[in-house]
């Protein structure tokens, strides 16, 4: 009976530290690499470009315009601006949350972050809309070359 | 006998084997004291460590979403900003785009007979056209202004392509146009 009793005590003192040790190191970890600006990044193939120049530049203030692709015709289904979406034809407010934001960012970098199959007429009035902020630089968003060891194209 | 092995084990000294086997009173307290330290250390880890791998889990998903993509620094079409404000330059290089069905593209620099094939071909042809040392006879400066004039129905990865051949080749100053209807 007395032997029963110990053996049940030894199974509960198992010893759990350095495995939270590991845990809370690769918590750490990934908080440190995560991108919270993954939410302003729907899913959409930027151009895949020959020797591409696209250069990679960590910590600026930026605000993403994406064009969402309606399957491969062409046409736009939605622009998202940072995490807010927009339908395809209201080009004002774009416009309006632009120069919003430059306002109270006045570094914001604007990249424009289209999808490959987007037909050039339905990336263009979005170009004019963000040239009416205000803006003459934006960013064009594209996969670094393929010989760069940062790339990982997403399957 | 079987409370007495107990105690013994739980200290695990042998003097204390001496003061169980004199008195009852000195077993009971050494048994206390003795069961005192291991409820301490019974502290339950466990709904922590839940908690902890659902962070773990979350970040392993989250984390590397957009790796592998890279920005091209670029000048907006004509409008009120400061990219119209170049005054009026003496030979632009204009590139046409023209969409022939699908996915394919027709590239053409104007004032040149011979259309590029490919983004690599306007890429060294474009290259060709640039003074420099090496080169000292080609027609166009680095800071001339390039021009691309792609039609509406041109996909965005041409357009894109050939303000990177323009930029590849050392061109400064790349430049949209509005589409030709």
């Amino acid at each position: 009976m007395a032997k029963k009793h110990e053996v049940e005590k030894q199974e509960v003192s198992l010893n759990l530290t350095s495995m939270m040790d590991i845990v809370f190191q690769l918590i750490i970890f990934f908080l440190l690499v995560t991108n919270f600006t993954s939410a302003e990044l729907p899913e959409l193939e930027p151009p895949d470009l020959e020797h591409s120049e696209a250069i990679e530049i960590d910590g600026r203030d930026k605000l993403v315009i994406n064009i969402i692709p309606d399957s491969s015709t062409g046409m736009a289904k939605a622009v998202q601006v940072g995490m807010q979406k927009i339908p395809p034809g209201a080009y004002n407010q774009l416009t309006d949350i632009v120069s919003q934001v430059k306002t109270d960012r006045p570094d914001v970098e604007i990249d424009l972050r289209a999808d490959a199959s987007i037909n050039y007429e339905n990336v263009q009035p979005v170009m004019n809309a963000i040239t009416a902020a205000g803006v003459a630089r934006i960013n064009l968003v594209a996969y670094l070359d393929a010989s760069n060891p940062k790339r990982e194209k997403r399957e | 006998m079987a409370e007495k092995s107990k105690t013994v084990r739980a200290k695990g000294d042998a003097d204390h084997l001496h003061d169980v086997g004199k008195t009852d009173t000195i077993h009971h307290e050494s048994t206390r004291k003795a069961a005192r330290p291991k409820k301490m250390a019974d502290l339950n880890l466990t709904s922590m460590l839940d908690v902890c791998f659902q962070l773990l889990i979350f970040f392993i998903l989250t984390a590397s979403f957009a790796v592998g993509e890279g920005i091209l620094p670029a000048e907006l079409p004509t409008g009120q900003g400061k990219a119209s404000d170049t005054e009026a330059p003496e030979q632009p290089i204009k590139l046409f785009l023209r969409s022939l069905g699908g996915d394919d593209v027709s590239i053409q620099i104007e004032g040149s007979p011979t259309p590029p094939r490919d983004f690599r071909e306007l890429f060294s042809v474009l290259q060709g056209m640039q003074n420099s040392p090496s080169n000292p006879t080609a027609p166009y400066n680095a800071d001339d202004p390039v021009i691309i004039k792609p039609d509406g129905t041109v996909k965005w990865v041409h357009v894109v392509n050939t303000f990177n051949a323009a930029i590849r080749a050392k061109y400064t100053n790349v430049n949209f146009a509005t589409p030709n209807k």
